[in-house]
């Protein structure tokens, strides 16, 4: 059984957010494989070495440097990488054009990859993927078991938690809870070096989602504190619950 | 082509109260405001849609569209699409609601702007504002399409109190089993069970200063009131206050809410480390200088086991 | 002549002692004595052949004088040894007896064989009083040695073996015979010398030889003379097994540790440098063979005195780690077991029984060369439990070298296996995207200047690049906690106050990577390192002040391995040296009694104890020292990259931190100070548990805040 991951390489979640030229800059900002992604990832290889999968195939759609997104997939433990080149200004539509493309020269049985990328925070990317391909889809799922032909999900819902079946090929999506990514070993890495990765263009696209202008949110207020009597205390920090952060109470 | 319908998300009939919000701020605009409803046995809901700002209400009703599923949820509202032509079709930013929202999309090979904080639609264009890198920074984008279609993320708009005339329109079931591939095999309510502390949007966390099991019945009490997780400090964990996969810090979880409510926990580093990244800290603490009311929005110098009480009451008025 | 021997004279012309008088047969023994030096040298070379199966680079050729210095005072002074006093003296005599015993029969041998020297006269006198004297002292040193082991009973001694006893009564029956049959020697000159008055030479020449003759002197001269004959027979025997066993028993020691004097590290306290790592083929190590020829002699120098094990912070709460039993004596053993296939080249189809050195190795149910070093011989709990604190080494008599194998074995943890806890890989994320192991974002390195109100008097080199004499290394602790950015804002104001042209190099700081090179992982490091180094000959720095003693020793002992060429000062050697020269002067005295902790890597490792001491008591600080100060300081438990993980408390004990914690309560001192950010973290927290009821709980200060309040 084949599994293939996709990974998006992102920024770094603690870094600095900084606009030049209108543009977010990327300047001195550490790139890193998406975390969602990273569970993925994660996920496929345990599905290998648990004897389900027979090989892990990392799949990037960016510019040349998700090359080391995929290095880093490939030092975890997976097998063979393919990087899509591609504008990072892609949309998830043209993303997924461009994914689903090299997806289905590969015809894996299990599409990977994380529900949400920790820099856009659409989580569009892999239903879109498994709808180009006509395949079925699970999103955020925190835990797999694959048997018969058949997948079986336990996925995060509004409400609780589901659990879902569907048959594969099909379209996964990864939650953070499904494992804890392991940490490259040299010797990971020293395998890595030798594992192939075929790099192809992407399938030209125009973007159905323009960006008009980005902007910095308004500076986060000095924090309050206050000293008072406990009910003045609690009605002041319900009122900002209520009015500033906008607490949904049940 | 004319209207914008909002995609009403419900469970057994109750109603999320981000469909209401969504329905008030569409009717502020001169559009027609539609709300479209699949279920089995919800044609009741109208009027409370109504209430909220609906003009029309879209039912789709049938035990196919029982529990929530991608493809029959999906075909249902393609096949309205093309009958109705609404001008934008918004979605909450839930899980089903971006779920399915994406498969829609790809499905008219159409731009879809998610988790959207502010929207501007105007006949076959919408301008939406996004969160992007977690909040730290915005982006404005456009989405061309017929058609726009959008997620907004709960709790961003108000709830408003224009009604609508709720004019219920029954659909034609176009679901049909052969769409259903994601067969739904249990489900789990969360009743007890709180959300993933890794990606609950309100942790409420309880430390030292809980100073034992009732105080952190306090902070539980509070979390279930806010739909949170409960998170604790390394010291109400070894006090055996709190489970082991509880702990929130270094060598704990990190997470990053919305909100980080921190009850009695004084701020090592070893904690912030692993929750000074929330949208919004508010701190509850005894010591004036606890380093936790360096990194909080909204710091209360108090005894947590009046405040938390006290707060509750607040809350639900 | 009975049996062809002398008999014994009543008196010699000049005071002299006839060998083998009395004795049929006595020139047998120069003849037989080569059993028991063939079996030194053959045992002596299989341990080599075990040494030289050792895979790892370790070079000690260098500072032979250094070297020689070390053996002679090590093995004569037995300079070690003795810091614990009673077994220590009582093994100083144990030594220096046998080396005179063993001196002195040499010397008879030699003049068997090349008739010389001669010893008469004072020569004689003076030679036999001393063997005389130091053999009854290592007389009762063994004695001794057997009251602690076995009545007294320390909890160091808590692997006694049989082997034990049967080697302590081997030596004392050695010792003991040998005076028995002097006394008969001399009780039979006694009453045989018509001249009494010649005798009494042996009175000053033995004289404990001569209580032993008083004693025995209502005894007849023919039983005498037998008893004399027998004993000296059993006494060569016995002599001659101890001689023969040395090699194959703990007696090994004597040898083994006298090369590691001699070849132990003269190094400051530094991990092992890995060279060329990008090129490297294999990381740390995995198999017992793949440590360096000390590392196993290392093995074969520990005699279990378990002085390691009594100042262990990991043992002494619980943990898996003993360094004598689950890492140096499991060590011992699975190199035993395994040595014989590496030496034969056999593989595991061999059955274990066929290879073992001894029986118990073949009682022993499992192939060693099945075993795992890190999983089955040592285990990664025993592994993961150090925290490099160093009380170990420091007490060790033999100067074993436990932290760099520790390391060997977690850098193959983490780099080949990929084996580590989750807490580690969280940490070595951190500083390997945001150069903190807390992993708050790099950019905002700089940001306690502001938030401390000291970016006027502070140099931010990349901004302001003014001429500056030290470099201020303010670590990540100073940058990232809120606590600690306090001590950074004292210790700044300090050095201002003082004049002292200093520059902060701010965001292009990096973490040091000491937690990353004692949790394995070398190659991040390494990484850390060289931006550090980078960033250091960008500004062209000569001499760096350290906050954190983890940076301080990183930056002193281990950046010099990659090149690093400048002076490194701990910031309170630079409080001291600025109060000695009189530009600090305390505005008031503080008259508080404190309890002070001596940081790990600023007192064992780096023998600072004085300076901060010094300060403190400029500041007004009356410091109350505890028993476990110093050398002898107990860990706060977050050395060796511990800061980072979890500790388990062990049902019975406390957490290594509150442990420490009440130590330093114990006094009820009005405030605890320490020298380093982890100390402040633990002791802290610690602090926070004892005291939870109390309504104002001991505070716990760094050293310059300490300063700073006398300051002001």
């Amino acid at each position: 059984m084949k599994v293939l991951v996709c990974v998006k390489q992102t920024f770094d979640t603690e870094a600095k957010i900084e606009l030049k030229g209108g543009q977010i800059s990327d300047a001195g900002i550490n790139l890193i494989i998406n975390p969602y992604d990273e569970v993925a990832v994660e996920g496929g290889i345990q599905l290998k070495e648990k004897g389900i999968a027979t090989e892990v195939v990392v799949l990037s759609a960016g510019s040349d440097k998700a090359m080391d997104a995929i290095r880093t997939a490939l030092a975890m433990g997976a097998d063979r990488g393919i990087l899509v080149k591609q504008d990072t200004a892609a949309d998830e539509y043209a993303r997924a054009i461009a994914l689903a493309a090299a997806i289905k020269d590969e015809n894996p049985d299990i599409v990977l990859a994380g529900h949400v990328a920790a820099d856009d925070g659409s989580s569009q990317v892999p239903t879109r993927v498994a709808e180009i391909l006509g395949l079925p889809h699970v999103n955020v799922i925190t835990a797999i078991e694959i048997a018969g032909g058949k997948a079986t999900c336990t996925c995060e819902a509004d409400g609780g938690t589901s659990v879902i079946e569907v048959s594969i090929p099909a379209v996964i999506s990864s939650q953070v809870s499904w494992n804890e990514p392991r940490y490259p070993s040299m010797k990971g890495i020293m395998a890595a070096k030798k594992k192939p990765v075929a790099t192809k263009d992407a399938v030209a696209v125009a973007n159905k989602v323009n960006i008009v202008e980005f902007a910095l949110p308004a500076a986060k207020q000095a924090g309050v504190k206050i000293e008072e009597d406990a009910d003045v205390c609690a009605a002041k920090l319900a009122d900002w619950m209520k009015n500033v952060v906008k607490v949904e109470v049940k | 082509m004319a209207g914008t319908w909002v995609f009403v998300e419900q469970k057994d009939g109750n109603i999320r109260k981000v469909t209401f919000e969504m329905l008030s701020e569409c009717k502020k605009g001169g559009d027609e405001v539609a709300a479209v409803v699949f279920g089995q046995g919800v044609e009741g809901l109208a009027p409370e849609l109504a209430k909220f700002g609906a003009d029309k209400v879209y039912v789709a009703d049938d035990a196919i569209f029982a529990n929530y599923n991608t493809g029959a949820y999906v075909a249902q509202i393609v096949a309205m699409i093309k009958e109705f032509s609404p001008n934008a079709v918004l979605f909450a930013h839930s899980f089903n609601g971006r779920d399915m929202a994406s498969r829609l999309a790809q499905k008219l090979d159409t731009g879809l702007a998610t988790d959207a904080v502010a929207a501007e639609i105007s006949a076959g264009k919408g301008i939406f504002t996004r969160a992007i890198y977690a909040g730290k920074a915005l982006a404005k984008v456009e989405v061309a399409g017929s058609p726009v279609l959008a997620t907004i993320r709960p709790g961003v708009w108000e709830v408003g109190s224009t009604a609508g005339a709720g004019a219920v329109v029954k659909a034609a079931v176009a679901a049909t089993a052969a769409d259903v591939y994601q067969i739904m095999k249990e489900f789990r309510p969360t009743v007890s069970a709180r959300p993933d502390l890794a990606e609950a949007a309100v942790v409420v966390s309880g430390g030292r200063g809980c100073k034992g099991p009732d105080g952190i019945k306090l902070v539980e009490q509070l979390a279930d009131m806010l739909g949170a997780a409960v998170g604790g400090s390394r010291a109400s964990i070894d006090s055996g206050w709190l489970g082991h996969e509880l702990q929130v810090g270094q060598t704990g979880k990190v997470v990053l809410p919305n909100l980080y409510i921190a009850c009695g926990i004084s701020g090592a580093i070893q904690h912030l480390a692993g929750m000074s990244s929330s949208k919004f800290i508010a701190a509850i603490n005894t010591d004036t200088e606890a380093p936790i009311f360096g990194v909080s929005d909204f710091g209360v110098v108090s005894d947590l086991f009046k405040v938390i009480p006290m707060l509750m009451t607040e809350l639900k008025k | 002549m009975i049996f062809g021997s002398h008999p014994i004279r009543g008196f010699y012309e000049v005071p002299m002692r006839e060998v083998g008088a009395n004795v049929p047969y006595e020139w047998l023994i120069y003849f037989i004595m080569f059993i028991p030096i063939g079996f030194i040298l053959y045992g002596m070379w299989k341990r080599i052949e075990v040494w030289m199966l050792a895979k790892g680079d370790i070079h000690r050729n260098d500072r032979v004088w250094d070297r020689v210095v070390s053996f002679l005072v090590n093995t004569f002074g037995q300079a070690r040894v003795i810091r614990k006093p009673l077994p220590g003296w009582m093994h100083f005599f144990l030594f220096w007896g046998f080396a005179f015993l063993a001196t002195a029969a040499g010397l008879d041998a030699a003049h068997y064989w090349i008739h010389w020297p001669h010893l008469e006269g004072n020569l004689y006198i003076g030679m036999s009083w001393i063997v005389d004297v130091t053999g009854f002292l290592a007389l009762i040193g063994i004695m001794v040695l057997a009251y602690i082991r076995y009545i007294q009973k320390p909890e160091r001694l808590n692997d006694t073996k049989s082997s034990d006893g049967w080697i302590i009564l081997l030596v004392f029956g050695i010792l003991f015979t040998g005076f028995v049959i002097e006394g008969a020697r001399i009780a039979a000159q006694i009453q045989q010398t018509p001249f009494l008055e010649q005798v009494p030479y042996e009175k000053i020449a033995s004289p404990f030889g001569w209580m032993f003759a008083s004693i025995m002197g209502g005894m007849s001269v023919d039983s005498l003379l037998m008893w004399h004959r027998l004993l000296w027979w059993f006494h060569m025997s016995i002599a001659f097994l101890f001689l023969a066993l040395i090699p194959f028993t703990k007696l090994w020691h004597i040898f083994a540790g006298m090369f590691n004097y001699a070849f132990r590290d003269l190094e400051p306290s530094a991990n092992r440098m890995v060279y060329n790592i990008e090129e490297a083929e294999t990381f740390g190590v995995e198999n017992i063979e793949d440590f360096g020829w000390k590392d196993l002699l290392d093995l074969d120098a520990c005699i279990r005195c378990g002085r390691c094990q009594e100042n262990c912070p990991a043992y002494n709460t619980g943990k898996h780690l003993n360094p004598k039993i689950t890492l140096i004596q499991h060590m011992k053993e699975h190199l035993d077991a395994k040595a014989p296939y590496l030496i034969a080249k056999k593989g595991e189809d061999v059955p274990h029984e066929e290879m073992a050195m001894t029986d118990e190795a073949a009682a022993e149910a499992v192939n060693p060369m099945e075993q795992s070093l890190l999983y089955d011989v040592v285990t990664t709990d025993v592994i993961w439990d150090c925290t490099n604190c160093r009380a170990c080494m420091e007490h060790c008599p033999m100067y074993i070298e436990h932290i760099p194998k520790i390391t060997e074995m977690r850098r193959n943890l983490v780099m080949w296996q990929g084996d580590m806890p989750g807490e580690a890989q969280a940490a070595f994320t951190n500083m390997e995207r945001n150069y903190n192991p807390w992993g708050v974002g790099w950019a905002g390195r700089a940001g306690w200047l502001q938030e401390r109100n000291v970016r006027d008097i502070v140099n931010l080199l990349p901004e302001d690049g003014g001429e500056f004499e030290y470099l201020l290394y303010a670590g990540c602790a100073v940058s990232f906690d809120d606590r600690y950015k306090r001590v950074g804002e004292a210790l700044v104001r300090l050095l201002d106050k003082a004049g002292v042209k200093f520059g902060y190099l701010g965001t292009e700081e990096y973490c040091c990577g000491d937690s990353a090179r004692r949790l394995g992982n070398e190659y991040l490091y390494q990484t850390l390192a060289n931006s550090n180094l980078e960033s250091f000959n960008n500004y062209g720095v000569k001499k760096i002040i350290v906050v954190c003693p983890h940076g301080y020793n990183t930056l002193k002992n281990e950046y010099p391995q990659m090149g690093g060429k400048f002076e490194v000062y701990h910031y309170t050697e630079i409080l001291a040296k600025l109060i000695a020269e009189g530009k600090l002067k305390p505005t008031k005295s503080l008259a508080v009694n404190m309890t002070y902790h001596d940081s790990c890597f600023l007192g064992r490792h780096n023998n600072i104890y004085n300076e901060p001491r010094s300060v403190l008591k400029t500041a007004g600080g009356n410091v109350i020292e505890i028993e476990k100060g110093r050398n002898f300081g107990f860990c706060c438990g977050a050395g060796g990259g511990r800061m980072w993980l979890e500790e388990e408390a062990v049902e019975g004990y406390k957490r290594i931190n509150d442990t420490r914690t009440d130590q330093l309560l114990e006094p009820k001192p009005q405030m605890i100070v320490t020298n380093c950010p982890f100390c402040l973290t633990m002791i802290s927290d610690g602090v926070k548990g004892v005291e939870a009821d109390v309504e104002d709980p001991t505070k716990v200060f760094d050293v310059a805040e300490v300063l700073w309040q006398a300051m002001n």
